[in-house]
């Protein structure tokens, strides 16, 4: 009888011990670690905006002398500036809107001449996509018809 | 009879008896033993065993010392390509690997950041071997740690806890993608598109050695504040 009860209290005391000792054992195991000075790490930036794609321009009305110029918006672009041509499809390009958000712009009233229209794209202050291929002409005639 | 009668009794209440003191004495006290006993077996069992598992065996200093504790680093790489990309006014990933020396597992839990106007440097390759002309530190990129504040130092907890294998075990160097903690200010240069960064160099970390399941490589992770 005696002998159980002995084996009895040892499992007890194994099983306490286990109990109150074994977090504090795990604890003291956890010793602060630091860096080595310089560490370094690597992260890239994307590409410019791409450049704007189909661009357009309509007159508004034939009896008006506005033209709207529209475009597809241009991934991570936060804004577009307009450029605007009295000369050539290919020459005398001005910017005429800048910060221009969404994907449209309507001139003002526009005089007698021929109107072709390019559009970049910008990703913040100073990423610049390339200007879009020119618009076909807009013309306010005599009459001051759109055509 | 009576005094048989009476000896038993007396034993069942535990009192002294000439014949049966010492069975009471081993009965009671042997109890106690045991228990005792048995605590100060599993105490210094598990003693014993952490010690071991922090590694106090040969090479050590002979005088019962700890083990030394070399410092963890941390390096840029170029692979795996980071997935998100910066621009200005957004944030990208930063890879890296994360090295340790000792012969026990370091979980790291947090990193110290420099100050958010200690810009990065730009570079043409991954390489980070040949300067970006007009996107250095100095002009500056605009590329700085995301969440980085105005003090140096400040202590950003990081999503889940790094575990970095002992020295020689599979996965340490670990390799970790940080996903979105560099940020690019909409002001960044031009010349700063399509650039790859040298980030500024973290001030600490938050780390501590001890057995811990040591975490795959490559791993995913951020600090989001």
């Amino acid at each position: 009888m005696r002998r159980p009860l002995i084996r009895l209290s040892v499992v007890l005391g194994i099983i306490v011990g286990s109990l109150v000792v074994n977090p504090a054992a795990a604890s003291a195991s956890n010793w602060a670690e630091t860096l080595q000075s310089g560490s370094t790490a690597e992260s890239q930036s994307q590409t410019k905006p791409a450049t704007p794609t189909g661009v357009g321009a309509t007159c508004t009305s034939l009896f008006l002398t506005t033209v709207q110029v529209t475009w597809t918006a241009v991934p991570r672009a936060t804004a577009y500036t307009v450029y605007e041509s009295t000369t050539s499809s290919s020459t005398g390009f001005s910017a005429v809107a800048t910060g221009v958000a969404g994907t449209s712009w309507t001139s003002g009233s526009l005089t007698l001449g021929s109107y072709w229209f390019e559009v970049a794209a910008y990703i913040g202050t100073n990423w610049a996509s390339s200007n879009s291929a020119a618009t076909a002409p807009r013309t306010i005639t005599l009459g001051l018809l759109c055509t | 009879m009576l005094h048989s009668m009476s000896n038993r009794i007396r034993t069942s209440v535990g009192s002294v008896d000439r014949e049966d003191g010492k069975h009471f004495v081993r009965s009671r006290l042997g109890k106690i033993v045991s228990a005792v006993l048995g605590t100060l077996l599993v105490a210094s069992g598990a003693y014993a065993a952490s010690n071991w598992v922090i590694g106090l065996a040969g090479g050590s200093s002979g005088e019962g010392q700890s083990a030394t504790i070399a410092n963890v680093t941390i390096t840029a790489v170029a692979a795996p390509a980071a997935t998100n990309l910066l621009y200005p006014g957004g944030n990208g990933d930063v890879v890296v690997t994360i090295s340790n020396p000792n012969g026990y597992p370091v979980t790291v839990t947090a990193v110290q950041l420099p100050t958010n106007v200690t810009y990065a440097t730009g570079y043409t390759t991954s390489a980070l071997s040949v300067t970006q002309a007009g996107c250095l530190a100095a002009t500056p990129s605009d590329v700085i740690w995301n969440f980085s504040t105005g003090s140096s130092g400040s202590s950003h907890n990081l999503t889940t806890p790094l575990t970095v294998a002992a020295s020689g075990q599979g996965g340490n160097p670990l390799t970790v993608t940080l996903t979105n903690d560099a940020s690019m200010t909409a002001s960044a240069p031009a010349a700063c598109a399509n650039t790859f960064f040298s980030m500024p160099s973290l001030t600490g970390i938050t780390a501590t050695g001890g057995a811990a399941v040591a975490t795959s490589s490559p791993a995913t992770d951020a600090w989001t504040s």
